[in-house]
């Protein structure tokens, strides 16, 4: 039988080709005295036609699908904020000026090296507490599952419910320094579509070398933390908060959640979305969400997916963050 | 400013100028059918919003830079199907079924087994190679020319006609209407 993809490759030619005197298409001429490639012709015709069948994409045709409102106004939104306040929205990291484009997102390196983040520049930090934190929940897909998760990943359920109840924080709690990208969060998601790549490429991850030490630091900022956790536990006192980590410690910083608001200021998806969009990330939905405190600043910590498995992106913004704007208060990625 | 009139290189024009509903313009006009071939090409809404959004935005931030060399509509094309080609690229490595003990294929399999096992079309489309999905969702499904869909993906023609060809090839087999042959 003629072969196969010689057959595919000229079936585009017009299958009716034989008025007379015209010299026959190759397609004509594939198929005379072949019933294989007639054989073939007739599949790829079915297939064209399966193809035909799937919902009318094409723009103006009726049922033809339009951008949800919302998304528009996200992206309007997002626009709207890179037009009026450039420097929020493609940070400098480390001198080094962001790529343009979804590079330049800000992430947890940004944040290291400018004097208003919250995360300590040792790579701990409460965030560094987090990193220590279970957040194998935090991958759930839905609301229910996802807000869950971000429990898990806080490790603060049970102790502030307390009344003898242990929450997952707890009983699970996983060994201190477990994997954590305390150094840098990777630019798993940014690259670029033009084949650039941002501040995530390997050549240009700061603090490299002080992973180890950000990863000491977690450690201790998580023996902090379950040390915490458990005098509370012990005690069995309610408790409206949990300190995930505690001041005083060198190097860290305090983030305090309310498990009772699972889903906080922005739980509403277009708000999130246009305020991931105000902050930079380029996604619309995170896994969860929750109202947060770091060193004693309100936010908002969103969970967000990566692209990697096991990993995500802990991102705290202000309770306001929004169409009208935002502010990043910690960026962390951790590993599962 | 009286948008609708404009040509999209009077409103990359007017953006550069510091208009700023010469945007809100080009996402008003190019916003369906962007969102038409991120839900065609990831089939998943919730990926679909993602992926435009991330086009869209990536797009303002270059708009300054588009040299206009190929029309605004097929530029913007450009940068979203590379976002949905990476995200389905991502997936598919993030995908890990275990396979089933007691499901493991012989090499050749049973033929009548085959026949009852057809695909439907889109699943069938998201076995193919994520090139080949990609032409065949540009060409087949959307209706782009060759010639247009060889300009947003940035290749030759050749090169389009050779993915469909293949992919085409290859869903007439996931989609039983062509004997596989091994």
């Amino acid at each position: 039988m003629s072969d196969r993809l010689h057959l595919a490759s000229i079936w585009d030619a017009a299958p009716v080709c034989v008025a007379a005197g015209e010299r026959p298409c190759p397609r004509c001429a594939a198929v005379v005295d072949d019933p294989g490639a007639a054989a073939v012709f007739a599949a790829l015709d079915a297939t064209r036609r399966d193809l035909a069948g799937l919902p009318s994409r094409s723009p103006g045709e009726p049922g033809q699908p339009s951008m949800p409102d919302d998304l528009r106004d996200a992206v309007l939104a997002a626009a709207d904020a890179i037009r009026r306040g450039p420097a929020a929205a493609e940070p400098v990291v480390h001198g080094v000026p962001a790529v343009e484009g979804i590079s330049s997102v800000p992430d947890a390196r940004g944040l290291l090296g400018a004097p208003r983040a919250s995360v300590a520049s040792g790579g701990s930090g409460a965030l560094g507490a987090l990193c220590a934190a279970d957040v194998s929940g935090a991958s759930g897909t839905s609301d229910a599952s996802g807000t869950s998760g971000m429990a898990d990943t806080l490790g603060v359920t049970g102790p502030s419910t307390a009344s003898g109840a242990s929450g997952p924080g707890v009983a699970s709690g996983p060994a201190p320094g477990a994997p954590c990208r305390s150094g840098a969060a990777r630019g798993g998601s940014d690259r670029g579509t033009s084949g650039t790549r941002g501040p995530g490429r390997r050549g240009q991850r700061p603090g490299g070398r002080s992973r180890g030490r950000g990863l000491l630091l977690a450690a201790v900022a998580a023996g902090v933390v379950l040390s915490g956790v458990a005098v509370i536990g012990v005690a069995g006192q309610p408790s409206p908060t949990v300190p995930l980590a505690v001041p005083d410690q060198p190097g860290t910083h305090a983030l305090v959640g309310t498990p009772e608001t699972v889903h906080g200021p922005l739980g509403d998806p277009a708000r999130q979305a246009a305020c991931l969009g105000v902050v930079g990330v380029p996604t619309t939905r995170a896994l969860a969400t929750r109202e947060v405190a770091v060193d004693g600043v309100p936010g908002v910590l969103l969970v967000l997916p990566t692209g990697s498995v096991g990993r995500f992106r802990l991102l705290v913004v202000d309770p306001g963050c929004g169409a009208g704007g935002g502010r990043v208060l910690a960026d962390r990625t951790v590993d599962r | 400013m009286s948008a609708p009139a404009l040509d999209d290189v009077a409103l990359v024009a007017a953006h550069r100028e510091g208009d700023p509903q010469a945007f809100v313009e080009l996402v008003r006009r190019h916003g369906d059918r962007l969102w038409a071939v991120a839900v065609g090409i990831l089939r998943n809404a919730e990926d679909a919003r993602e992926a435009v959004q991330e086009a869209l935005l990536t797009a303002f931030r270059r708009l300054d830079g588009f040299r206009g060399d190929a029309a605004l509509g097929t530029w913007l094309h450009r940068i979203l199907v590379n976002v949905c080609i990476d995200r389905l690229r991502r997936d598919r490595t993030r995908r890990a079924e275990p396979w089933p003990d007691h499901d493991v294929p012989d090499r050749r399999p049973d033929p009548s087994h085959t026949a009852t096992t057809r695909l439907d079309v889109v699943q069938a489309l998201a076995l193919l190679p994520v090139e080949q999905r990609v032409a065949i969702e540009l060409v087949d499904v959307q209706g782009h020319p060759v010639a247009d869909a060889a300009r947003i993906l940035d290749v030759p023609t050749g090169t389009v006609k050779s993915r469909c060809a293949r992919g085409r090839l290859r869903l007439a087999e996931l989609l039983g209407h062509l004997r596989e042959e091994y």
